[in-house]
This record gives structure tokens, C-alpha cells and sequence, in this order.
């Protein structure tokens, strides 16, 4: 297994001086639709085989297999078939997609085509963040020359009889909406309430039709994996996770930005080979793709950075997006945990019970503690609502809360000591009232009004 | 069919049903609050979690659809310590305002606080506060003890088709709120107080009126409209505080329209006809019901003397069939050619119809017939067979039998003054009783004024527009000076004994002699306290 | 004051005579948007950042107008509307000031970029300058972690910053914000389909 060579951000440079927007005579200029003309030439079963047999896993933060996920959508067409592009990039710590649309928009429009060949699609929503202002205007450019160069529009993908229509739709501010079926209501006009499944939206997704949802670097993969075949693909990264990956290193680095590398490379080597090593004082902590995977403590430098190792070894909910935070030893992480949730409870949806007042509760906890007011069975407390948070036990219909959940646990379980300094046990005042309990004396709820 | 299991009971479902309604209809009730059987499943609050064996997660019941052999655990540690949560989780927000709140005694949340729910709360930071707001010409809505189940939004959407309700804001500070200015007051707006299971939207109109624990309830029919809607009067001492819906899957599902809502305020009346009258040297002499139906009977047998077919007797499309049936045979017994005439049948000019607001899915209809058994009537009229007319023919006087008419027994008891502008001809002269339960110009210039009982005080039964026959029951005795028509009618035959509707619908013959009273109706809220 | 009901009922909203939505607004959308989407409905979202662009906030009778425009009641635009942190359903200075404030930025010290803010601009965070020129606000992840600092001014990213550069920036500002636009955007952004 090795990476000799960029991939996904060939046509951007190492050095941000020299990076340059690749509009379509430039793409193209650098082997751009290449594969889209060659995939023109396969069956809608092939260009699937292809990118399942790549073993390509969808790089949103799930690790799903990308070409399992499109077999799901039906093979006997009865009407339209869509396709969201997830770009609804909020995660915080995860700044790769912004990154390829920033340099290279006509790769995700190729990766879209390709997509669109294998599932029949008729109809691609570029769904971009609403803050991404100038990756809106990147990608509405490419569209535009896309359908200028006839591979959108009714005149068929280079004039085939596959016709495919491709629109961005602008979010507005909405973290939930990264969510999958958050997103198709938030493309529908409505609020982002994830929708429960089933049904899957491979079955009823947009506007109750047929829908895949790829994120952008998933859908970026394809081209490559089109033009070199599966086979090269799996020459990168781990028998399990193979491919390149963008990895987002920022925080306490030397060298903070996107880095592409093959999965499977350790915490150490993105550290300090990828991004110029530790800024301001020794490593304390990584979070490592995006807030919502949890925290990889000080010790756990050796973890291979792949789908599976951060999971089972590094005790994290998994790879996420890649997008890493490093932390320094003077960083305070109980107020690092309380941006982290503090984040879920601004964000979450506020459908599911535990979710909505899990998060607020977990944040008034943390707030209290780095207040000064905190004492031991906070920590039990936040342990225990954390519990009862997420998809993964079942409690909530999407994985939001599953965030607010692994911060939570990592940090509080591996930075206890932290923790417990600023939770002391309860002591007896000369009062008799027990430090920092407020309402002791009150039962409860005497506190409304 | 396929059958589950759930905690060890075997119960039968039907097919793509889901688990929590199988239960349900099993009556083994599972805790829930955003389920409701007549909207759009969110799945959202999550206190019917349970557990399924072999899958690793838990499950919402209220979305998980059954399969034969499901074994499906509601009481197991897992379950259980989830349900407790939730309740942790929608208390620590909710004020314990109890002792103020309508919903007390009828309120999930205490329901499932006393069976999941801590004694002690365990959140010590400060609630958040959230504001009443006035939403509708009938409703509160306390945003502070909502718990979000969304039932109210997802009515307006769904059902009413109206959309007046939404969710503002996201996440812990979101609420149930209406656009600026545009209330929620379409004509089933009520129905939210009703499906919100907390104490957050409340009817102005009940509010700080009763507990609810000292309530009875009675099955009942919608006075006000052809489509009998199936109805509970709930009462206390006599006093009729509230109308709830009964649900009947083939006539009103779960809802009712306002206006079946708020009928039951007729009773209340403050005009309402107390005592009867009859005419003395000229003008109205309040006399006692006794006096008053001896004079009425002493004259009409009087004038059928002098000549046949010169009696007849308005029936009202609301009276019950049984009360027309009498009517109708003793005005037959004294004039065997009396005249059976059908009263006024005022209706609006079309059937409100509802719909789902995306779908165009019809869910509801308010009847533009604004009588509850104008159909029961004609069929009691033409089962008695003899001469009949109906009150148009009255009107233009066109129906040759209406020539000779010399007197006759009318009866009103319309929820609203019936007499629209000069009363007809034929019903300004002649001898006339007239019985009603609000004074009208007829009344006031009648020869004999009989005061009657309004529907919640007395049995029988109507026939809806489509010839369903649904039969109700008193809920409270008349008020002092009110004898029941039933009872009066009994006495003009001749007859002894107190009226029993069930049994004149067996004199009455199919398709009456069927209808009965459902035995099994769901009960007010379980718990019985003894009346102080 | 919790305990004093909030009469919505009969609430009154600020109206003007001519309408936000305008046939103008109404014609670009019908151009633009209604042809992308199967319904009406799904043009919500652009058609409240269209109604954003051109006052700088969403006004209420705006809404009801999308409402009538797009067939839907009032209160479903509403409930679009909240749900989304970027439409603002107040008015906001010409220059809005989005520090963001998720972990990447406040390890690398973007509260002090917030508190020197609020000093220069004697507002707090949340609120607009008295001259309606700016408005500051603190906002979730804005996705440029690995340039944190950072803060949207308009629509246009600030990356790296320090005090030192956000006072030059703010000094930097055109007097007019219609002056402001993103310097790496060279193309004509007509629309081409």
C-alpha cells in the first residue's frame, strides 16, 4: 500500500501561492472527462461493479459502501431518479469539500455525471451551504460551462441519449441539513427535519422519488476510479478502507490544511509529516474527523487514521470526515467539550426528545462547571445523559445526537482528572447547604416562574 | 394474520400495522405522545421505545411495522431505563404548575411521570422559559409546558388542511407558534386542545372551569348538523362543562367541528323556556306543564271533533325518532287525518370540506344540513304513512291538506331562533302548541307554550345524512319545570309508564328496533376520585 | 414578562403599500427556480434568500407574500424560515460580521476577535450598530477550520485573522456594501441555463 501521488487534488498545488480555480479548458486541459466518456461507453451495471469493487466508502463521515449505495436504487425506472450532492459541509473540523470546490468544481460535476450514468438519474441538486458564498459561485460557474459544453441539459451527456439536468441549491444555515434526509426537506422547502427510515431515500428520497446522496469527495473519487479501475484504487489505503483521503488538519499545527494521503496512515504521520508538526506545546489530544467522531487522547498517536482503527482501537465513533483538530497540552478541554456540545445543542433539529433537551441540558451542565460551580456527579450525570443520546442505542432518528454523545464520552473518560479538578466532591459549608447546589432546599421545578 | 408477542402476551395484528397501534388495539397500552392513529407518524418524542429481539437498537413502536413471530419487549431493563429518560428529559423543561392546569387528571405526562418518572428531579440548572400566547378565538397555548410532539402542526397540516400552527425556531428553543395575526380559528381548531397531551394548548372556554376527575361522560350526537358526529358530553352536578369527540371510524373519525363543540352551551341558555304558558283572555299566563297540556289536549280533541284532517303536528328535524313516533301516533290517535308535517330544515349553502394540505386528501366534512335527523324524521313520517307535508309546503301554502288545518302541536327546539322573518301564514292562526326550548315569535304568540328538553337531557336516537342511526343518552335531568317530550307524548297516547327509548324503538320496528347504545365506551379519565 | 399572555391572535405586522415581492422578484423566480423543482413549494429557500438579497433581511409581509406566491399558508413559510440561522427575520446592518466560533476557532482564539469587536463596535454580540452599519454576530463552524480564525463579512470569507487585520479589514470597508464583493470571483456571474 502506498501514495505516490495526488489524486483527488491533482490540479491543486502543495503550495497555497500556486493554487489556482481549474474551470472547464483547464480541467479538461488535465485529463478532465475523461472518464466520464469512457463510463459513457459502460452499462449502468458496470460503472456500479467498478465503484464497488473499489471498495470505495462514502467520505461524509458514515463510511458506507459508496457502490452498495447505488445498487439500492431501483433498476426498473417508473419516473425520476435524483441525485443530492451533499455539500452541506458544517461539520466543525471538516473543510476538504470547500476545498475541492474551491480548486476543482468540474471534478465533483464528473463525479456527478458518472453518478447519474450508473443510477439513472434525471435531476443532480448540488446542495451547497449557504455560508459557502464563494464555493456557490464556483460551482454555479462550473454548471454553467457544464451545460454550456453540453453535459447537462436536455441535449443528452455529450449528446447521448442519457440527459441529465444538474441545479445548486443553496442552504441556509442549517447544520442538520448535512444530515441525509434532512437535507432532501430542506431541498423540498421545508424545515430540516431528518425523516425516519425506512423508507430509504434509494426508495423514496426527494420529492418522494428514487434518491442517492453522495458527499463531495465521495463523488470525486469516482472519476479516478473510472479511469484506472479498481484494482489501482485499492493500491492506496488499508484492505478495508482503501483509497485516498483529504485529511483537514487544523488547530495547534504548524501547517494547518488540506492533506491528501492514502487511508491508514497513523495520527502521528498526519501530525507531524502532513502538517509540519505540533504548534505551542505537546500534543493532548486530536479530534479526529470532525467533532461528532470524539477525541484521541494523548497516547493514542500510533492510530492508523482509516474507517476501522479509530473505531475499534481509538475508542472514537470512527473516521468522520477526516477532519482533525489537534490540540495542544495547554489546551482547556472542558471547554473544548462545551464548544462541542454546545455546537448540538445550537444544532440540534429539536425533533427527537433526547437530542433537544439532552444537549441543552449536557451545555448548562458545562457552562456550570467552567463556572466554577461544578462538583463529582456532574461528571456521572454527563456520562449518563450521554448514554441515552444517539442512533446508535436507538433513542433518536438521526446520528446528530450520536456527536453530542462521543464527545461527551471521550473527552469526559479521557480527560477525567481534568475533569474531576474542577468537579470536587461535595463538602458540608458552615451553612449545612451543600457547595454549588442551588435549588437543594426547593423541590422540584420551584424554579419557574 | 401476523401475531406478536409483547411482554409475553400474544396478540394478533393486522397486516403492515404498526406494533405500538397493535397493542393499542389489543388494549395494551404502551406509552406515547406524537402517535396518533389519525395523523402522520414523526416517530419524534421517543417514550415508546421498546425492544425487539434481534434487533440490536431500540425501536420506535409507533413506526415499527409488525411481523408474524416479532417478540417485542416494552418492560425490559433496556426499555424501561429509555422511558425514564424521556420523562427526565420532557420534565426538566415542564413548570409543575399541576395545581393551575386544565390537563390535570387527563395528562400523559402525569400518567407516565407516575409510572417512569423520578420524585425528585435531578436538573438543577434553570428552566427555560417560554411564553403564553393567545393563537385562536378559542385557544391558549402555554408554550412553557409543551412538550413538542407536534400533534397540533401536524392536524393543521393534515387534517384541517389549514396549516395556522408551525414550529418556530429549532432545537431547545423552539416552540408551537401562529404567523402574526392569522389565528388559528379554521372550523376543527379545537381538535388540538384535544390531541395536545399535555397541558400546552387549552380551550378558553373550559379553561379553570372543572377538573377534569370530577367529569362524567355520556355518548352522545352532534346537535348541529346532518352529520352525527359521535360525541361524549362530560358533566358534573348536572352542568354540562365540555364536549369531547367519540370516535367512530365511519362517521367522524377523531374529530368534531366547533361548532359540535361549543353546542352544548344551548343548555345553558339564558332565554331558554322554563315553564309553560298558555293563552288567557289574550296574552301568555305562565302556568304549570300539567295545566298547560290538559288545556292543549282539552282543544285539540275539540277541533278534530268538528272535522277530520284539521289537526296536524310539525315534527322538528330535531327531535329524536322515537319522540316523532309518538308525536306522530297521538295527533293520529285524536285526529286519525292529521297531518304530519316535517319543520323547517335550514342548511347552509354547501358541506364544508377539509383536506390534507399537500395530499388534496378528503379528511372531514361539516354538513351544510344544520339539523341533526331531518332524515330520521321523514322516515318515522312515512313509516307512520297518512297525510304529510313539509314546511315549504306550509310556507307557500301550495299542499291542498294544509287548507283545513285548525290546529296543531309545532315543535321548535332549534339551537337558534328558527323563525326567520314573519311567521307563515298557516302558522300565525288556528289553535297551536307550541313546544320549543327558546322563545321565538311563534312562541310568543302561541295558545300554549310547552317548554322541551334540550338533546343532552334526554335518550333517543337520529338518523345521519347517509342513514346511519346513532342513539344518544341524557346526560343530565332538565332543568325544573321541563317535562320530556318522551313523557308528554306517552301521556297525550293515553299511556302510562316513563318513556324508555330503547323500548319504543322496538314498538317502532326495523330499522330502529337494532339500534342501541354502545355498551363498551372509553372511560373518562381512569382514575376515580370520590366528589367532595 | 412570562407571565403575561402574548396576544398573536390579533397581532399586527408592519406593512408597507408596495410589496417585497415584487413582479420583478416574482418573474426572476418563476425563470429561474420553478422550472428545477417538481413543486412550488421547494422554491422556498431560494426565494427567501432572493427576498434577503434585495432588502437585507426578510420583512414579515414579505413572507406572506412568498406564501400566496407559492401557494403554502403563511405559517409553513415561517416554519421554513426560523428553522434556518441565516435568514435574518430582523433588519441587520449593511455589514454583517460572522465570527465563527466552533472549536478549530476558538482553540486558535477567535473570542478575542469577538470581544475586540464588540469594544470597537460598542455592541454586543447579537446586536447592529446604531448607524445600521454593522451588525455582529457569532455563528457555528463556517468550514475553513485549517484558516481559523475566521469570519464572513457579507459574502465574502476572512481567513487567518488577527486584531491587527480584522481592524484593517473593517477600515478597508466601501462606505456603500452594494461596493463589496468577493475579489476571487473574475467571471460574470450571469445565470446560464
Amino acid at each position: 500500500m502506498a501514495f505516490n501521488e495526488p489524486v483527488l487534488t491533482k490540479r491543486i498545488d502543495a503550495d497555497p501561492g500556486k493554487r489556482k480555480l481549474h474551470f472547464y479548458d483547464d480541467y479538461v486541459a488535465t485529463g478532465g472527462y475523461k472518464s466520464l466518456r469512457a463510463a459513457l461507453d459502460m452499462t449502468a451495471a458496470d460503472i456500479i461493479k467498478t465503484v464497488t469493487d473499489s471498495g470505495l466508502r462514502g467520505r461524509g463521515g458514515a463510511g458506507f459502501s459508496a457502490g452498495q449505495k447505488r445498487s439500492f436504487i431501483p433498476r426498473e425506472k417508473k419516473g425520476l431518479h435524483y441525485l443530492a450532492v451533499n455539500a452541506d459541509e458544517s461539520e466543525p473540523g471538516t473543510f476538504k469539500d470547500r476545498y475541492l470546490m474551491d480548486y476543482d468544481p468540474h471534478s465533483l460535476l464528473e463525479g456527478v455525471a458518472i453518478t447519474a450514468l450508473a443510477t439513472q438519474v434525471d435531476v443532480a441538486y448540488i446542495f451547497i451551504r449557504g455560508e459557502f458564498h464563494h464555493e456557490i459561485k464556483v460551482t454555479e460557474q462550473a454548471v454553467k460551462e457544464a451545460y454550456q459544453k453540453g453535459i447537462f441539459g436536455q441535449g443528452g451527456i455529450f449528446g447521448s441519449k442519457h440527459k441529465l439536468e444538474c441545479y445548486v441549491h443553496m442552504g441556509a444555515g442549517a447544520y442538520i441539513c448535512g444530515e441525509e434526509t434532512g437535507l432532501l426537506e430542506a431541498l423540498e422547502g421545508k424545515r430540516g427535519w431528518p425523516r425516519n427510515k425506512p423508507p430509504f431515500p434509494a426508495i423514496a428520497g426527494a420529492f418522494g422519488r428514487p434518491t442517492v446522496i453522495n458527499n463531495v469527495e465521495t463523488l470525486c473519487c469516482v472519476p479516478p476510479i473510472i479511469e484506472r479501475g479498481p484494482a489501482w484504487f485499492k493500491t492506496m489505503g488499508t484492505p478495508s478502507s482503501p483509497g485516498p483521503k483529504l485529511f483537514g488538519m487544523s488547530g495547534h499545527v504548524n501547517k494547518p490544511g488540506v492533506y491528501e494521503d492514502e487511508l491508514g496512515i497513523t495520527l502521528d504521520y498526519a501530525i507531524n509529516k502532513l502538517s509540519g508538526g505540533m504548534k505551542g506545546g505537546k500534543h493532548k489530544g486530536t479530534i479526529c474527523g470532525g467533532i461528532s467522531m470524539g477525541v484521541l487522547g494523548p497516547e493514542q498517536l500510533d492510530i492508523k487514521l482509516d474507517f476501522d482503527d479509530v473505531r475499534f482501537r481509538g475508542g472514537c465513533l470512527g473516521l468522520g470526515t477526516a477532519g482533525m483538530i489537534v490540540m495542544n497540552e495547554h489546551t482547556d478541554m472542558i471547554r473544548a467539550l462545551r464548544n462541542c456540545v454546545r455546537f448540538y445543542a445550537h444544532e440540534s433539529c429539536g425533533q427527537c426528545t433526547p437530542c433537544r433537551e439532552g444537549s441543552a441540558w449536557m451545555k448548562k451542565i458545562l457552562d456550570r462547571i467552567l463556572a466554577g460551580e461544578g462538583r463529582a456527579r456532574d461528571l456521572d450525570m454527563l456520562l449518563e445523559l450521554e448514554k441515552s443520546q444517539g442512533i446508535m442505542p436507538g433513542t433518536t432518528i438521526c446520528g446528530l445526537a450520536d456527536g453530542t454523545a462521543w464527545a461527551t464520552r471521550t473527552f469526559v473518560n479521557k480527560y477525567y482528572e481534568e475533569f474531576a479538578a474542577k468537579c470536587p466532591e461535595e463538602r458540608p459549608t458552615q451553612m449545612g447547604i451543600k457547595r454549588g447546589i442551588r435549588n437543594v432546599t426547593t423541590p422540584m421545578g420551584s424554579n419557574t416562574r | 394474520m401476523p401475531k406478536i408477542t409483547v411482554d409475553g402476551k400474544l396478540i394478533d395484528c393486522k397486516e403492515r400495522q404498526m406494533v405500538l397501534q397493535a397493542c393499542q388495539d389489543a388494549g395494551y397500552k404502551l406509552p406515547s405522545y406524537c402517535y396518533h392513529p389519525g395523523l402522520s407518524i414523526p416517530a419524534s418524542c421517543r417514550i415508546c421505545l421498546v425492544e425487539v429481539e434481534g434487533i440490536p437498537k431500540l425501536v420506535p413502536s409507533c413506526q415499527t411495522p409488525v411481523r408474524d413471530g416479532m417478540v417485542v419487549h416494552s418492560r425490559s431493563p433496556k426499555a424501561v431505563a429509555s422511558q425514564k429518560q424521556v420523562m427526565e428529559y420532557l420534565l426538566i423543561n415542564h413548570p409543575l404548575d399541576c395545581p393551575v392546569c386544565d390537563q390535570a387528571g387527563e395528562c400523559s405526562l402525569q400518567d407516565y411521570s407516575y409510572e417512569y418518572g423520578r420524585s425528585q428531579s435531578r436538573f438543577e440548572e434553570d428552566k427555560a422559559k417560554k411564553p403564553k400566547k393567545d393563537v385562536g378565538d378559542n385557544i391558549y397555548l402555554y408554550s412553557d409546558r409543551c412538550i413538542m410532539c407536534t400533534r397540533c402542526v401536524r392536524f393543521t397540516r393534515e387534517v384541517s388542511g389549514t396549516s395556522e400552527l408551525y414550529v418556530d425556531g429549532r432545537g431547545y428553543r423552539e416552540e408551537i407558534d401562529i404567523f402574526p395575526g392569522k389565528p388559528c380559528n379554521n372550523k376543527l381548531a379545537g381538535n388540538v386542545v384535544d390531541l395536545c397531551p399535555v397541558g400546552a394548548l387549552l380551550d378558553k372556554d373550559f379553561l379553570f372551569k372543572q377538573r377534569v376527575w370530577l367529569l362524567k361522560q355520556t355518548p352522545s350526537i352532534s346537535p348541529v348538523d346532518s352529520g352525527g358526529e359521535n360525541i361524549f358530553l362530560e358533566y358534573n352536578n348536572g352542568v354540562v362543562y365540555r364536549i369531547k369527540p367519540r370516535y367512530n371510524a365511519e362517521v367522524n373519525g377523531w374529530w368534531i367541528s366547533d361548532d359540535t363543540r361549543y353546542s352544548y352551551k344551548i343548555i345553558q341558555n339564558e332565554k331558554r323556556l322554563k315553564s309553560a304558558f298558555k293563552k288567557e283572555h289574550g296574552s301568555l299566563t305562565k302556568t304549570s306543564t300539567r295545566e298547560a297540556f290538559d288545556f292543549a289536549v282539552a282543544q285539540l280533541k275539540s277541533l278534530a271533533a268538528q272535522s277530520s284532517g284539521s289537526l296536524y303536528a310539525m315534527l322538528s328535524p330535531m327531535m329524536a325518532c322515537e319522540e316523532a313516533f309518538l308525536l306522530g301516533s297521538a295527533i293520529r290517535a285524536i285526529d286519525p287525518e292529521a297531518v304530519l308535517i316535517l319543520g323547517p330544515v335550514p342548511s347552509a349553502e354547501e358541506d364544508d370540506i377539509f383536506r390534507h394540505s399537500l395530499t388534496g386528501q378528503q379528511t372531514f366534512v361539516i354538513k351544510a344540513e344544520k339539523v341533526p335527523n331531518a332524515e330520521g324524521i321523514r322516515r318515522v313520517i312515512s313509516q307512520l304513512g297518512g297525510p304529510s307535508a313539509n314546511y315549504n309546503e306550509l310556507i307557500s301554502g301550495n299542499n291542498p291538506l294544509l287548507k283545513n288545518l285548525k290546529g296543531g302541536w309545532i315543535v321548535g327546539g332549534y339551537l337558534s331562533n328558527w323563525i326567520k322573518g314573519a311567521l307563515p301564514a298557516a302558522l300565525a292562526t288556528g289553535f297551536r302548541v307550541v313546544q320549543d326550548i327558546l322563545p321565538t315569535t311563534l312562541s310568543e304568540s302561541a295558545d300554549v307554550v310547552l317548554p322541551g328538553a334540550a338533546w343532552a337531557e334526554k335518550d333517543g336516537c337520529w338518523e345521519n345524512y347517509a342513514g346511519k342511526i346513532q342513539p344518544f343518552a341524557a346526560a343530565i335531568v332538565p332543568p325544573e319545570g321541563i317535562t320530556r317530550e318522551g313523557d308528554l307524548y306517552l301521556a297525550l297516547l293515553g299511556r302510562t309508564g316513563v318513556y324508555n327509548a330503547q323500548a319504543i324503538r322496538k314498538e317502532m320496528g326495523e330499522p330502529f328496533a337494532a339500534v342501541s347504545l354502545p355498551t363498551e365506551h372509553v372511560q373518562a379519565p381512569a382514575m376515580e376520585f370520590a366528589e367532595l | 414578562m412570562a407571565w403575561i399572555t402574548e396576544n398573536r391572535r390579533t397581532a399586527t405586522v408592519e406593512r408597507r403599500s408596495e410589496p417585497y415581492l415584487t413582479e420583478e422578484i416574482k418573474a426572476g423566480l418563476t425563470a429561474k427556480y420553478f422550472p428545477r423543482y417538481p413543486n412550488k413549494r421547494a422554491v422556498l429557500l431560494p426565494a427567501l434568500h432572493e427576498i434577503q438579497h434585495a432588502y437585507n433581511w426578510i420583512p414579515v409581509q414579505a413572507m406572506e407574500e412568498i406564501a400566496a406566491f407559492l401557494e403554502m399558508s403563511p405559517a409553513e413559510v415561517l416554519d421554513t424560515a426560523t428553522f434556518y440561522e441565516e435568514y435574518w427575520l430582523r433588519p441587520k446592518g449593511q455589514y454583517l460580521l460572522q465570527v465563527c466560533r466552533s472549536l478549530s476557532c476558538e482553540i486558535c482564539d477567535s473570542r478575542k476577535l469577538t470581544d475586540h469587536l464588540i469594544k470597537k463596535l460598542k455592541i454586543e454580540e447579537g446586536e447592529s450598530t446604531a448607524d445600521g452599519r454593522f451588525t455582529l454576530v457569532e455563528l457555528e463552524c463556517l468550514g475553513a477550520c485549517g484558516t481559523a480564525p475566521v469570519m464572513l463579512i457579507n459574502d465574502v470569507l476572512h481567513e487567518n485573522l488577527t486584531v491587527e487585520t480584522v481592524d484593517e479589514l473593517i477600515a478597508k470597508l466601501p462606505a456603500s456594501a452594494n461596493d463589496y464583493h468577493d475579489p476571487a470571483v473574475t467571471w460574470d456571474e450571469g445565470d446560464g441555463h
